[in-house]
């Protein structure tokens, strides 16, 4: 069967022909013309565009030894569902996710055994500090907030993650453009030129974490990223001691998705700082990404997490156990904030009249 | 003897020139040669010139033409503030002449420490507009009103000038309203930004941190032109106003076209 090739012109949509006059692409509706060579090298390129394709290797955490599990024991919350892990010495008296009192269930079973745990750096006391320091620092939050707002739970726990390794191939195309402006006694002029500008490379990318606790909110544990890899060691039980651990209920198939969307905005981001051209915009039109030799792995991640209470309202908070890096939203005082825009319209609105009366304008 | 004839001669003729096209100008402040007002509306404008006339003991004054005989409507108002007699030698006059639609604010001595070339153009950038929809007892009566002010500001020794500019009313709301334009675009971009710093939680776009330092191979690498695309706007005549001023010692004057 015949096939029917149609070129569309990039100004206006129209279907463009060949124009053998001139031998060049020509648009007959906005009278654009192109240069053909650029057409078929943008065309051979994007019948060589791939679909993206991502070939992990899943084989992640490892069976667990005979007796390893002996001092572990499985809390379930009642109320949430969350499944944390501990050792028998650990006596957790409520859920670190809802705040509910846990219930001890039984020996750990059916789970994988991690690869690695970053061991925790900070103490519960640094998360305390910290959290009183951050707390206190935030003006536009409610008083009451600040003196109310009481600390009901701490917990340190390790977050089971799934990190992934991969070679990545990537082929973008950028639409980019350059524009000039001149005059002459009559009209002012702007001319934007096109181009099509392709990145073609690899990268590495090492120990993209993916949350693999379905209670552990996403948000809240990318929030405290960076983890720093190479201070991971093997796993050991021993450091679970004293400390709650979260067991993965998110497969790594399921997290394999998150990884990938992450290497593909990387991907995109680096190839673009490659265009060292000083472009007005450069906007990502197409591509393909390809993950070789991707990799998983199973690891445990020190976090504290402290929940407070204010008005009834629970609010979460996340500390890198690692970095001591520390996030979690906290309210804002309406009042104060209506004030403060009140005051930044009035003095700047007072200093922009000053300017525009010294200089004139409007 | 030939010698005082010769000055005699030039002074008849100079005379006759000033005389052309003002001949008729004897009844100061405001002569309507052109009838372009109404017999009330002249004892009007009138009345509140002389006002204007007798507070500052500065000549402000209208005339209309349909035409003059100098080669440019400067020319013609000079001879009227500076020859003619008519007006004292410290005055502002304001003249227009209907066949070519052109006018001018003309002004002498004091009159000319009120209205430097910024002020006579501005006023008559400001009631070209009345000009041009034929509103001309408006048109004079805020010359009136003008000159008043120039003339007091002028009196205080602060004349409104490129370094002292007339300030309308709704000049002033415009640019105010601009202003707390400007203020209220920026506090609401910095209480965005503070929601954004007191809302930290969220999930991350990239795996920028993640990615192997020095691991980037490019294998290939171009940037094709494709085409251009040009948009050309008129430009706003900066000239379209059309006035110019001239000055020259204790006199100056401004014209345009309405």
């Amino acid at each position: 069967m015949a096939e029917i090739l149609e070129y569309k012109c990039p100004c206006c949509g129209g279907a463009i022909n060949f124009d053998a006059t001139a031998q060049k692409m020509k648009c007959p509706y906005c009278d654009s013309e192109f240069d053909p060579q650029a057409f078929i090298k943008k065309d051979e390129r994007l019948s060589e565009d791939a679909p993206d394709e991502f070939n992990w290797d899943k084989n992640a955490g490892s069976e667990w030894a005979e007796g390893e599990t002996d001092n572990m024991s499985v809390f379930i919350c009642k109320s949430c569902g969350g499944e944390i892990v501990g050792d028998q010495n650990t006596a957790a008296t409520e859920c670190p996710y809802c705040g509910n009192p846990v219930v001890f269930s039984g020996r750990l079973s059916g789970m994988l055994k991690p690869d690695y745990v970053i061991p925790f750096k900070h103490t519960k006391d640094n998360a305390k500090e910290t959290l009183k320091k951050y707390v206190s620092s935030k003006k536009f939050s409610p008083s009451a907030f600040k003196s109310e707002n009481r600390l009901e739970e701490i917990k340190g726990i390790y977050v089971p993650f799934w990190l992934f390794d991969s070679d990545t191939d990537a082929a973008i195309s950028y639409e980019a453009t350059t524009v000039h402006t001149w005059s002459d006694s009559n009209y002012d002029y702007t001319e934007t030129s096109f181009f099509d500008v392709f990145r073609e490379g690899s990268m590495r990318f090492e120990n993209i974490p993916v949350d693999g606790s379905s209670q552990m909110p996403d948000d809240l544990m990318e929030s405290i990223e960076p983890f720093n890899f190479s201070e991971a060691v093997d796993f050991q039980t021993a450091y679970l001691a004293g400390y709650l651990a979260d067991k993965y209920d998110v497969g790594v198939d399921e997290s394999i998705e998150r990884a990938n969307t992450r290497v593909k905005s990387s991907a995109e981001d680096v190839l673009r700082s490659t265009i060292d051209f000083p472009y007005a915009t450069v906007t990502a039109r197409g591509g393909s990404i390809r993950v070789n030799n991707g990799k998983a792995k199973y690891a445990l991640y020190p976090v504290w997490i402290l929940t407070t209470k204010y008005k009834d309202e629970n609010y979460t908070f996340a500390m890198n156990g690692q970095t001591g890096k520390f996030v979690g939203n906290v309210p804002i005082d309406g009042k104060k904030v209506a004030a403060l825009m009140a005051g930044l319209t009035v003095g700047l609105g007072v200093i922009a009249y000053i300017i525009i009366n010294l200089l004139g304008l409007f | 003897m030939k010698r005082v004839i010769s000055i005699a001669l030039a002074a008849l003729i100079l005379a006759a020139l000033c005389m052309t096209a003002v001949s008729a100008f004897d009844n100061p402040p405001m002569y309507d040669e052109a009838e372009l007002l109404t017999e009330s509306d002249n004892r009007e404008v009138q009345a509140k010139l002389q006002e204007v006339t007798d507070k500052h003991g500065v000549d402000v004054a209208v005339l209309t033409v349909d035409n003059y005989e100098e080669s440019t409507i400067d020319e013609a108002a000079e001879n009227v503030c500076k020859y003619s007699g008519a007006l004292a030698e410290d005055c502002v006059l304001f003249m227009i002449s209907m066949d070519n639609r052109k006018w001018c604010i003309a002004a002498n001595n004091k009159g000319h420490d009120a209205f430097t070339a910024y002020g006579r153009e501005f006023v008559g950038e400001e009631l070209k507009p009345l000009l041009s929809d034929s509103d001309y007892k408006e048109a004079f009566l805020g010359f009136a009103d003008y000159a008043d002010q120039f003339l007091t500001e002028a009196e205080k020794g602060t004349p409104y000038d490129t370094n002292h500019k007339y300030t309308k009313l709704s000049d002033v709301l415009k640019r105010g309203g601009i202003s707390l334009g400007i203020g209220l675009l920026i506090a609401i971009i910095a209480a965005l930004a503070l929601k954004s710093k007191y809302k930290p939680v969220r999930f991350k776009a990239e795996a920028n941190d993640y990615l192997v330092q020095g691991s980037l191979e490019l294998r290939q690498s171009y940037d094709h032109f494709l085409y251009t695309h040009t948009t050309r706007t008129r430009r706003k005549d900066d000239n379209d106003s059309g006035s110019s001023s001239h000055d020259s010692g204790s006199f100056g004057s401004s014209s345009g076209s309405f």
